[in-house]
């Protein structure tokens, strides 16, 4: 019997290399928790409220890192094990964008990130499995926080067409080379080159599969003036078509 | 007293910078090994305390490039934990390396054992009373009516912690942590080291100050007044 020793080889690589990963994402948000809760429990330290707070941000936002991190890999072991999918019902994009924002934002104030949300049209209404496309929108929005200056925004912008919504963000990170792209969406893909060493590699090949689940595409450009544009589109349903032909229905700010 | 402190993780450093405000360490922050370098460059801290996994450059680099030209002491903390990961920090030069999830009051003792290990900052050349003080500067150890003792350096590290420490138990781990850094020593070593600087106490400042030995817990430095 001959047995595919290569590959063998590859997969305990990919094992290892994901176990490694994990466990540096998984340890620094718990010392974070540890250190913090830590000091809040020391009742001889004598805390002021405002230091309390000082420290409860941190926390914060060390309790969503875990919680993104969770998700990311429950989600990456359903689409590998196949026993991924989506329940498409009417959605309200500016919703969905409302609940991601809230999600990313303890972490874009840390950063000094602002963002904007441009819609060039509407409806926003689109079928959607809300849950996994927020998980999606996370991902994308957390990418463009961490390689993103401290202090530089991040735009969200919401364009509509006739047949197709599309909704892209942009960062102002060091950009991506052409050659690369397509390997992006690929999981555990850590592209020459990249010395900022963020994440798993699991949060774009997460965002690929919700948004093909869809039937939408999705893609990445540069941004110019610097930086990286990642877009999915999700097809509009024929009530939502109609419903673009005829005019806006409104959009929640988040 | 001034701490770099370089975490790429924005939470983390916040949570120890607060920790070492707290301490009455002045703390500033880089996020990438590039902008530690230039930090450390131009504030000349105290103490650098360094993450490994760093943006831009990692901080196995960043300690090598500060190592090559300063003797600023470096605590490396990382999330590995292997003792290759540990051996190779301290040998590209790291004065101890803490592993993450870590307790602020370890870090702070560490750092305090670092501080007093290799003598940095503001902390003074001589330590110690009228009856027994120790001369960093000269390695030598004084008491009134006797000549200057001059020790090892082991000794000097061994007796610098007892003597800050004056009259209480020190515990075992602590003291092996202040002499040799983490993972460098252990308990048999410590013995034969307390061992040696004992009898040279007893022999060459004999009535001046005593070890004394807390079976299971660690040791403590009796001076006469003590007595």
């Amino acid at each position: 019997m001959i047995r595919d020793v290569t590959d063998e080889s590859a997969q305990r690589r990919l094992r290892s290399y994901f176990l490694d990963s994990i466990t540096h994402e998984f340890r620094t948000p718990l010392s974070t928790l540890s250190a913090s809760l830590e000091l809040l429990l020391d009742t001889e330290v004598g805390l002021s409220a405002g230091e309390m707070r000082e420290l409860l941000k941190p926390t914060h936002l060390s309790l969503l890192t875990l919680q993104q991190l969770v998700d990311n890999v429950l989600m990456s072991s359903r689409i590998e094990a196949g026993r991924f999918s989506v329940h498409l019902r009417p959605t309200d994009l500016g919703a969905v964008i409302t609940s991601a924002i809230q999600l990313v934002k303890p972490m874009f104030e840390r950063r000094q990130q602002t963002f904007t949300i441009a819609e060039s049209a509407f409806p926003l209404t689109v079928q959607a499995d809300p849950g996994h496309l927020t998980q999606a929108l996370v991902n994308l929005l957390t990418n463009a926080s961490k390689y993103s200056p401290l202090g530089a925004p991040i735009d969200v912008t919401v364009l509509t067409h006739s047949v197709w919504i599309r909704l892209a963000v942009a960062d102002r990170g060091p950009g991506i080379p052409p050659s690369d792209r397509a390997r992006l969406f690929e999981r555990f893909v850590r592209l020459a080159g990249d010395d900022e060493q963020y994440g798993i590699g699991l949060g774009l090949a997460i965002v690929k599969s919700v948004v093909e689940a869809h039937h939408g595409r999705l893609g990445v450009d540069e941004r110019p003036g610097g930086g990286t544009i990642f877009w999915f589109e999700l097809p509009l349903g024929e009530a939502a078509a109609e419903q673009a032909a005829t005019g806006p229905i409104g959009i929640g700010s988040p | 007293m001034k701490i770099l402190v370089v975490e790429d993780d924005l939470a983390l450093s916040d949570v120890i910078a607060f920790t070492l405000r707290r301490n009455g360490f002045e703390t500033i922050t880089s996020h990438d090994g590039q902008a530690a370098l230039r930090t450390w460059e131009a504030e000349q801290p105290d103490m650098v305390l360094l993450d490994l996994n760093l943006p831009k450059l990692d901080g196995m680099s960043v300690c090598r490039q500060i190592r090559a030209q300063a003797t600023t002491p470096i605590i490396m903390l990382s999330v590995r934990n292997s003792d290759e990961a540990i051996v190779q920090g301290l040998e590209i030069g790291a004065d101890d390396y803490i592993v993450k999830p870590f307790s602020p009051s370890q870090l702070v003792a560490r750092i305090r054992a670092v501080l007093r290990r290799t003598g940095a900052g503001a902390t003074p050349e001589s330590v110690g009373s009228d009856r027994l003080a120790l001369d960093r500067s000269r390695s030598e150890v004084n008491a009134p009516g006797f000549p200057p003792v001059r020790l090892a350096p082991l000794e000097l590290r061994l007796l610098e912690t007892l003597i800050v420490n004056a009259g209480a138990v020190v515990p075992a781990d602590r003291l092996i942590a202040a002499i040799w850094g983490v993972d460098g020593g252990d308990r048999t070593m410590l013995k034969q080291l307390v061992y040696r600087l004992r009898s040279r106490l007893d022999t060459e400042l004999p009535g001046v100050a005593t070890i004394e030995t807390v079976p299971g817990i660690g040791y403590a430095l009796l001076t006469d007044s003590d007595a």
